[in-house]
């Protein structure tokens, strides 16, 4: 009995000893990859602007110019004979819309041309051709980093200013661990065209785009504008050269609508749009906008959301209510700026229409090569830093096509939600959840892109 | 009132079932031609590291189980079991990412019963050596349970529900030199396969993501003993190891079964 029961115990401690060895020898968790810190070279920048961002001013239409869509039932010899009977000529149709462009009579104000219009039982709508323009110009030199990608409370590089707040950035560098983007996916960046020769840019443009203020296949710059808000979605990175672009390896396809004033008519930009939807691009960038509503924007809008296509647009710098195209909610995020604290700029437009937020104080991005000699400054590298939401637009342009890199089957609308509702609330002292100010708030790429760890 | 937990009832469940017949046991002898009920409880741990079709990622499957075995023995050598019981099983970092907001699971056990089945057939028979050919099945009935996804601008939740099977047979050599006490060895073929699901909703945004357990199929062996504490009553505990390239899973059982 006695050795009946010694065995037992001797049984169980082995069989103890063996469970025990289960467990100590279970294969050791792998550790997450720390956070990759990006970290770039001060440069010595001149500023755009002198940090105070575009305001919308100027004459808001084009004047003796209306956009008019028929009802669709209409014939084309009824339209011709429509067109005549008020003294006016097409100048061209925006194709997919049907949207005629006329030329009325310069002694008709463009006002009571619409009114009359509108009530005609043969047309659809009708709306002046209004004017958006863009969101930064140039101005004061300075040095700095791009710290709305990776902000470690580094000094912003501008006298008087305080550094940073480290962490209030949109978490660029965790985000680029998942995915850098692909060259398939394509940024549309609708402003005033790209400088092709810019080394941050010669690679990363698909073609030389489309230029409708010129009527060509040829959107070369002649603002600086362009240059700098594709630069920000989308500049060449990891190349030893100049910034890092949101999306790493995502192209730019370059659509030029604003004039070297920087202005550019709704007409360009409706057409812009459907163009860049029918030409391969994934995402559209626009960092302008107008105070006016307008049909036709809001249905080039639909036709390429309805494409797939997502669309940021800059909510506007005038700290006033939000501008077109970013007002029209269901096609477009409205994007308004932040600064490098997460703090709302002032400048920044408001209203129910705002999605979210991201940085556009400072903001580091490049400017063509004729730039800075063309304004007296000569051996200045070709980057700048100016503020607006123009600024903004494109961090979230360059996050959503690293989305789509990722996951090439979400609609617009679920890439819309996701940046929506992964944004941080850096404003939830003052307005907690979604408010007018910032919408749900600062981007944050790592919560979009990274998987979000589930825990007990 | 407070709500009691569903695996109190279940262990009171089987608390009845097991002691009830272990009393009758007790007033009956035990006899040898005739068939046996042999009711009893058994107690199961292993780890499995899977993979998941499409997916170039590993998990580690971790569950518990205790459960009621309703057994027969037919004939001496040769007996068929039930298995009814409950268990808490968990992924260990499963990553969800065809989800609008991705997810990496490590959101620990759920619990769930589990159904399942044991035969045993006696091959070859010896004063010393015996052969058993044993196979089981056990079959995880996914339960569905919620998490809340941290950190987001809205609130949203993730539901996950889990399916597995693992299925084991193998020759069970047996020593039985020593009085009531039978060590044995118990090489196996051991079969993992199942699935595991994820609805993602947040506001707006919904979706699922059904990931296949892709078939694990692992050679091991176990080393156990059967000692018949009395008459009527035996108890089986084994450990078992399924060495793979890179690791080794672990299994571990103890059972206890009255013959009346």
């Amino acid at each position: 009995m006695t050795i009946l029961r010694t065995k037992k115990i001797a049984f169980f401690l082995l069989f103890l000893s063996l469970i025990v060895m289960a467990f100590s020898f279970q294969r050791q968790k792998m550790d997450r990859a720390g956070q990759r810190e990006t970290h770039l070279r001060p440069r010595k920048i001149r500023s755009l602007n002198a940090g105070r961002p575009f305001r919308v001013h100027g004459q808001r239409y084009v004047p003796g110019q209306v956009l008019v869509k028929f009802k669709p039932t209409l014939q084309n010899q009824l339209i011709d004979a429509t067109v005549a009977a008020y003294s006016s000529k097409k100048v061209r149709k925006i194709p997919r819309l049907e949207v005629y462009q006329l030329r009325i009579p310069q002694n008709i104000p463009v006002e009571e041309m619409v009114y009359a219009l509108n009530q005609n039982p043969d047309v659809e709508y009708a709306e002046p051709n209004f004017i958006a323009r863009i969101a930064l110009t140039p101005n004061d030199p300075l040095f700095n980093y791009q710290y709305a990608l990776l902000n470690t409370g580094q000094e912003i590089g501008i006298p008087g200013l305080p550094g940073g707040k480290a962490g209030a950035d949109v978490k660029a560098s965790a985000a680029w661990e998942k995915t850098k983007g692909s060259a398939d996916d394509i940024i549309a960046s609708i402003d005033s065209g790209v400088d092709f020769s810019h080394p941050d840019l010669r690679n990363k443009v698909v073609s030389r785009g489309r230029d409708f203020v010129n009527n060509d296949f040829d959107a070369t710059d002649d603002v600086g504008h362009g240059t700098f808000v594709a630069g920000i979605a989308a500049a060449d990175t990891n190349n030893n050269e100049g910034v890092a672009g949101v999306a790493w390896n995502c192209r730019i396809l370059p659509v030029k609508v604003i004039d070297e004033n920087g202005e550019g008519d709704y007409s360009w930009l409706v057409e812009a749009i459907i163009w860049a939807a029918d030409n391969g691009a994934d995402v559209i960038s626009i960092s302008l906008g107008g105070e006016d509503s307008s049909d036709s924007l809001r249905d080039a809008l639909k036709y390429a959301h309805d494409r797939g296509v997502v669309i940021a647009a800059s909510a506007g710098n005038d700290g006033s209510s939000v501008l077109y195209p970013a007002a029209y909610d269901d096609y477009c995020l409205a994007v308004a700026a932040t600064d490098y604290n997460d703090l709302r700029t002032s400048w920044s437009n408001f209203g129910p229409q705002v999605d979210v937020a991201a940085p556009g104080e400072n903001v580091l991005g490049p400017v063509p090569i004729w730039y800075w000699p063309s304004r007296g400054y000569t051996g200045e590298t070709p980057y700048a830093i100016g503020s607006g939401t123009s600024a903004s637009a494109p961090h979230i342009a360059g996050m959503a096509a690293l989305l789509k890199s990722v996951k090439p089957w979400l609609t617009a609308d679920q890439v819309m939600d996701i940046i929506r509702y992964t944004a941080d609330d850096v404003n939830s002292g003052q307005n907690k959840g979604k408010d007018g100010f910032i919408g749900y708030g600062r981007i944050n790429m790592e919560k979009a892109l990274v998987p979000i760890k589930i825990s007990k | 009132m407070k709500k009691r937990p569903r695996w109190l009832t279940v262990f009171f469940l089987v608390l009845v079932l097991f002691t009830v017949p272990l009393a009758m046991a007790q007033t009956r002898p035990k006899t040898s031609s005739s068939s046996h009920f042999q009711p009893g409880l058994r107690f199961d741990y292993f780890s499995r590291t899977v993979s998941w079709s499409n997916d170039e990622t590993t998990s580690e499957l971790t569950s518990f189980i205790g459960s009621l075995v309703l057994g027969i023995e037919f004939r001496p050598g040769f007996s068929l079991a039930a298995i009814l019981g409950y268990s808490s099983s968990a992924f260990d970092s499963v990553t969800f990412s065809q989800l609008p907001i991705s997810v990496d699971f490590e959101g620990g056990g759920i619990s769930s019963y589990v159904l399942g089945g044991e035969i045993n057939a006696r091959l070859l028979s010896g004063p010393t050596f015996g052969i058993d050919i044993v196979g089981q099945f056990l079959a995880y009935l996914g339960a569905n349970k919620k998490w809340d996804v941290p950190g987001l601008a809205v609130s949203g939740t993730v539901e996950g529900q889990q399916t597995w099977m693992r299925a084991s047979i193998g020759p069970q050599l047996i020593y039985r030199e020593w009085k009531d006490f039978s060590p044995y060895i118990y090489p196996s073929f051991d079969y993992v396969w199942g699935t595991f699901t994820m609805k993602e909703t947040i506001q707006t945004l919904s979706g699922e993501e059904k990931k296949e357990l892709r078939g694990k199929g692992l050679f091991g062996v176990a080393l156990g003993v059967n000692i018949d504490v009395s008459a009527n009553i035996q108890i089986k505990g084994e450990a078992g190891v399924y060495p793979y390239q890179g690791g080794v899973d672990y299994s571990a059982m103890v059972k206890a079964l009255i013959s009346f």
